[in-house]
């Protein structure tokens, strides 16, 4: 157990505090899957946990299947929501039971449309009434509706509804949860950095030999899913108009992409910009293997916009392993002091192809950047979230408000 | 011309009716004038036109629908981060100043490792630091973890930073000072203070060079800037919140020292 704070207790000194937690886990590779991956063994030792999926999780606690659990055995009942078919089981869970909703993204609206559209139906009811929800849907039928409308349209849905609690991960959620359900104890707990191994190599001239990736060149990292909102065409056109620059100093500049390409956005991308010769396209990768490209490379490029209300697991990582962020200057985004923030707006791509060029070609410039990532990142420890967990959970027990 | 059709077919016998049927398109065409195949086709085509330009026109006020939703978006959210920033600073949370970097341009990083990794160190330079290494166990026995600090490419701030608030328990620096300027130095110190754990030491060597011959040594070297006086770094290592226990000059003909100051 970890030293310094003591097990959450049950009510009536029963023990310790009964959670469980429906979440997806490894082997599957989604992000909440990742997070939780990290995050179970870390809280089983504050309270009594059983983790709750339709599918196998790899982790030594007691596991159950959802139509197995009976939830009586239960202090409370903790649902890690997401934008991902993976959490479908624990959206639905939420709304039928209660309990306390984690909040990986705010809004569902790909989960909810592509696999449960009866579902997303109800939020839209619950969020707007009938008539209304009626037309919207009626809209979205004849095809008289943008693909932009779901993230500029938020929708508070059924489970943030019909919560005891709810834990979001930047101030920012927690500012437009709580402007919504005024009544609702919200909980900010930032995202953890606890997933990143301790053990890769810190040299990075020799991880990039053992890589494959170029040794003089500065390295644009971009990881994870790449395509949709995550400006994956901003971002290398950015790339594209610092390659020359950097050049004139005598710094070659290359992207690196490690991730899923979704929608073929990257391949038409890197073809357009001329940038297929000298990118290094990686792909989906083992866990391993996708934090040491983000070890070897110079800087990530995040961009978001618009956003689910979602914050960014790897942008911490990122900053935990000293490698400077450039990300997008919005909402939950802008929260980020320790990256370079660039507002989504006109002059967005010149704005991130000068901050390239600034930190290729400025060494103290970019020791600087380094060195406040890795501030920001040593600061994102599995302690720190496990105990705002607890704290949430303790709270939702007692019905305490925030 | 429709209801006058249904009208004859309804009372023409039924051969005529049916003749009347399939040329219908000839006879209207023989009596009017009029073909009704083009007419039909081009009102096909009209239609398609129509519908297209319907199409665009929605599409075209959907997309500044998103535009307008999208700048309030942004200005709402811009907002917000300015109330949370306001409340952060006012309950006394709020540390760190945004990060910024300044158009700069200096000596690329690449040149910078490159020329430090061409040029090998002087031998006798070497010989000594390594020397005057060996007589730091004292100050470092039972302090783990241990952070080292040189010129071997790692940058000394990013290692600083990845151990966190007082995650280390020494720190020795040996080569570095003489390759900063004075913000850096200053940086280096308040970044070492951070690093340590209450109590513990930082030990640094220093090369002040005063003969000909280890002034050439030190100039040698291609990224020292300068060399630095103990007093000063006495003061800089004060000034970053660290107590100076030591500053041991190692006698000969040049003024180099050690300085150990702690993390009270």
């Amino acid at each position: 157990m970890s030293p310094g704070r003591p097990a959450a207790v049950s009510p009536g000194g029963r023990g310790r505090l009964r959670v469980a937690a429906f979440t997806p886990g490894p082997p599957k590779r989604s992000g909440g899957a990742v997070y939780a991956g990290a995050l179970l063994p870390a809280l089983a030792e504050h309270v009594s946990l059983t983790a709750v999926s339709p599918d196998p999780i790899d982790w030594d606690g007691p596991a159950v299947r959802p139509d197995d659990l009976d939830p009586a055995d239960f202090d409370v009942l903790l649902h890690f929501l997401a934008d991902n078919e993976d959490h479908l089981f624990a959206y639905r869970s939420a709304v039928g039971l209660g309990g306390v909703v984690v909040c990986h993204d705010l809004m569902l609206p790909h989960l909810l449309q592509t696999f449960a559209p009866e579902e997303e139906a109800a939020d839209l009811a619950a969020h707007l009434g009938e008539e209304q929800a009626q037309t919207v849907l009626a809209r979205r039928r004849r095809g008289v509706a943008s693909h932009q409308e779901v993230y500029l349209l938020p929708v508070v849905n059924r489970a943030l509804r019909a919560a005891r609690g709810a834990v979001v991960h930047s101030r920012y959620a927690k500012f437009v949860v709580e402007a919504e359900l005024p009544g609702l104890r919200v909980d900010h707990v930032p995202t953890h950095a606890g997933a990143v191994p301790d053990d890769l190599p810190a040299d990075r001239r020799e991880l990039r030999a053992d890589l494959g990736l170029p040794a003089g060149a500065f390295l644009v990292g971009m990881f994870g899913y790449l395509g949709g909102h995550k400006r994956v065409r901003q971002s290398l056109e950015a790339v594209a108009a610092a390659v020359p620059v950097a050049r004139r100093a005598g710094v070659d500049v290359r992207p690196v992409l490690v991730g899923a390409e979704v929608g073929g956005e990257v391949t038409a991308a890197l073809r357009d910009l001329g940038l297929d010769a000298v990118a290094v396209v990686r792909g989906a990768v083992d866990d391993r293997a996708f934090f040491e490209h983000m070890a070897a490379v110079d800087v990530l490029v995040a961009l978001r916009y618009p956003t689910l209300g979602e914050s960014s697991a790897t942008i911490v990582q990122a900053m935990r392993l000293g490698v400077p962020v450039v990300t997008t200057d919005h909402a939950q985004f802008g929260e980020e002091r320790a990256a370079i923030r660039v507002a989504p707006d006109a002059q967005e791509v010149d704005r991130v192809a000068d901050a390239l060029v600034v930190l290729a070609t400025c060494a103290h410039c970019r020791s600087r950047a380094a060195e406040r990532a890795a501030r920001r990142g040593a600061a994102a420890t599995l302690d720190a979230t496990v105990a705002g967990y607890v704290t949430a959970l303790e709270a939702a027990v007692a019905g305490s408000p925030s | 011309m429709a209801s006058l059709f249904r009208t004859a077919r309804q009372h023409l016998p039924s051969p005529v009716a049916d003749f009347l049927r399939r040329r219908r398109h000839e006879v209207v065409r023989l009596t009017t004038g009029v073909d009704l195949q083009e007419t039909a086709a081009r009102t096909a085509a009209v239609r398609e036109e129509v519908l297209a330009a319907l199409e665009q026109r929605t599409l075209d006020l959907l997309a500044r629908q998103d535009a307008i939703l999208a700048g309030y978006d942004r200005r709402v959210a811009a907002l917000v981060n300015r109330v949370l920033d306001l409340e952060a600073r006012l309950a006394g949370q709020d540390d760190d100043a945004p990060l910024s970097i300044a158009p700069h341009v200096a000596r690329s990083a690449s040149l910078r490792s490159q020329v430090q990794a061409a040029m090998e160190p002087d031998p006798q330079e070497r010989k000594l630091l390594e020397e005057r290494v060996d007589e730091h166990a004292g100050w470092l026995a039972l302090r783990e973890p241990v952070v080292a600090l040189g010129t071997d490419g790692l940058d000394p701030f990013v290692e600083l930073a990845r151990r966190g608030e007082g995650g280390a328990g020494a720190v020795t620096v040996v080569g570095l000072v003489e390759t900063l300027e004075l913000d850096d130095v200053d940086r280096l110190f308040r970044a070492v203070h951070r690093a340590l754990r209450p109590g513990g030491v930082v030990v640094v060597e220093a090369l002040y060079p005063a003969t000909a011959d280890s002034a050439a040594r030190f100039w040698r070297h291609p990224l020292r800037v300068r060399p630095w006086d103990a007093a000063a770094l006495e003061w800089l290592a004060g000034h970053a919140g660290l107590e100076v226990v030591e500053v041991r000059a190692h006698g000969g003909p040049d003024a180099d020292y050690t300085l150990v100051a702690r993390r009270p």
